[in-house]
């Protein structure tokens, strides 16, 4: 998924009823994270982009989203 | 996974039959245990095939054949973000904690953001006490490795499963969200307790709020997790001092929804989880059997113990947690 798909999952509010827990635990969280403190986006991004990497269910998950 | 009820001397002969085990039970009956591939914890409630009930001289257990392999390892509280370092790749963890000791505040306030946490399932339960004990009795987790009682510290089982098994963790939460305005509730900062909240854009007391109000303090705050509802659940409303205490934390930054009421609990988790659960290692809140009067209702299929916080990968309140295994 490309950097510009992930920044709008992160910095919008797409349902991810159909992924994994994980993943909608995680997505939320960095959601919560990146409204707080928007500056932060960038970070966020690159852990998701860590988090998708390192677990293949993840990048189903959100390729399905 | 198998589920048992089962006798304390029928527990000592699955021990020696060597699979790793997850136990729930009094402290009476976990405390004679033999050093065995187990970790313990204590609750004398749980959901059986006959409905919920006490199970003062029995012990709840979980068996799992699949694994095929076990680390047990206590971890004190401050290092608990070393939690995920012990997954066995491709497996699940186990976690139990004790209520109310500073593992369950810390793992409940920072676990969302422990390194690599998601993983893999995370799958456990807070220890608890007999509700009649709750002010007088420490919960506890005991290691069946070592044959050591603990009142603080998470307790984790790291199980290997064969390649290419699959996994499944998941909750059932029967409540949902009223999204009524004015029980909508955006809070300042993350914690065990808050003062001020923002109701409709207006920072009220939130205690005041809900006594003025007369809210239903039994049914929990809901957040809307991107499609996974997660419960906050009320622990104690003191108008006079203004502060209001939960079982688990509010966040910051998360919008909470006061849950609609519920007329039958136990039917509303059979309306959910239909004929599933047989092989499934589960959990459910104290609070369920308590305000759910599930004492003697059947809820299903999902048999497990009744705990003080359920934890699929973060603590939760008012929820059942499901794990599932099935190999290849």
């Amino acid at each position: 998924m490309d950097d510009k798909r992930l920044t709008a999952l992160l910095t919008g509010s797409t349902d991810l009823s159909k992924a994994s827990l994980a993943t909608r635990i995680l997505v939320s969280r960095l959601r919560i994270e990146v409204r707080a403190k928007p500056d932060s986006l960038p970070a966020k991004l690159e852990e998701l982009k860590a988090f998708i990497a390192k677990n293949a269910f993840a990048g189903i998950d959100l390729a399905n989203a | 996974m198998k589920n048992h009820l089962l006798s304390l001397s029928d527990t000592v002969a699955l021990i020696a039959a060597g699979h790793p085990l997850s136990i729930a039970g009094p402290e009476a009956l976990l405390a004679q245990l033999p050093r065995g591939t187990w970790i313990g914890g204590t609750t004398v409630y749980a959901l059986t095939e006959n409905g919920g009930a006490r199970i003062d001289d029995r012990l709840f257990v979980t068996q799992f054949p699949e694994a095929t392999g076990a680390t047990i390892r206590h971890l004190p509280t401050e290092a608990l973000d070393t939690l995920a370092q012990g997954y066995a790749p491709g497996g699940v963890s186990l976690v139990l904690i004790p209520a109310f000791s500073s593992a369950h505040s810390a793992f409940a306030m920072d676990g969302m953001g422990y390194p690599g946490l998601f993983d893999q399932p995370l799958m456990g339960w807070v220890t608890g006490v007999p509700v009649e004990e709750i002010s007088t009795t420490a919960p506890a987790v005991y290691d069946g490795a070592t044959g050591l009682r603990h009142s603080d510290g998470a307790l984790l089982m790291h199980l290997a499963l064969p390649e290419g098994s699959s996994t499944s963790l998941d909750i059932v939460n029967i409540f949902t969200q009223s999204n009524d305005p004015a029980t909508t509730f955006c809070f300042p900062r993350t914690g065990f307790t808050a003062t001020e909240v923002s109701v409709g854009g207006k920072t009220v007391n939130l205690a005041r709020y809900i006594t003025e109000k007369g809210l239903d303090t039994r049914l929990p705050l809901v957040a809307n997790y991107a499609g996974a509802l997660i419960n906050v659940s009320i622990r104690a409303v003191d108008a006079e001092k203004g502060e209001v205490s939960f079982f688990a934390p509010v966040v910051e930054g998360a919008v909470y929804h006061l849950a609609n009421p519920l007329a039958d609990y136990a039917a509303a988790f059979a309306a959910q989880i239909g004929e599933g659960g047989g092989g499934t290692h589960s959990c459910n809140c104290i609070l369920n059997y308590l305000y759910g009067d599930l004492a003697g209702q059947k809820t299903g299929k999902f048999i497990g113990p009744v705990t003080f916080g359920e934890i699929a990968y973060i603590l939760l309140n008012q929820t059942l947690v499901k794990l599932d295994i099935a190999t290849a």
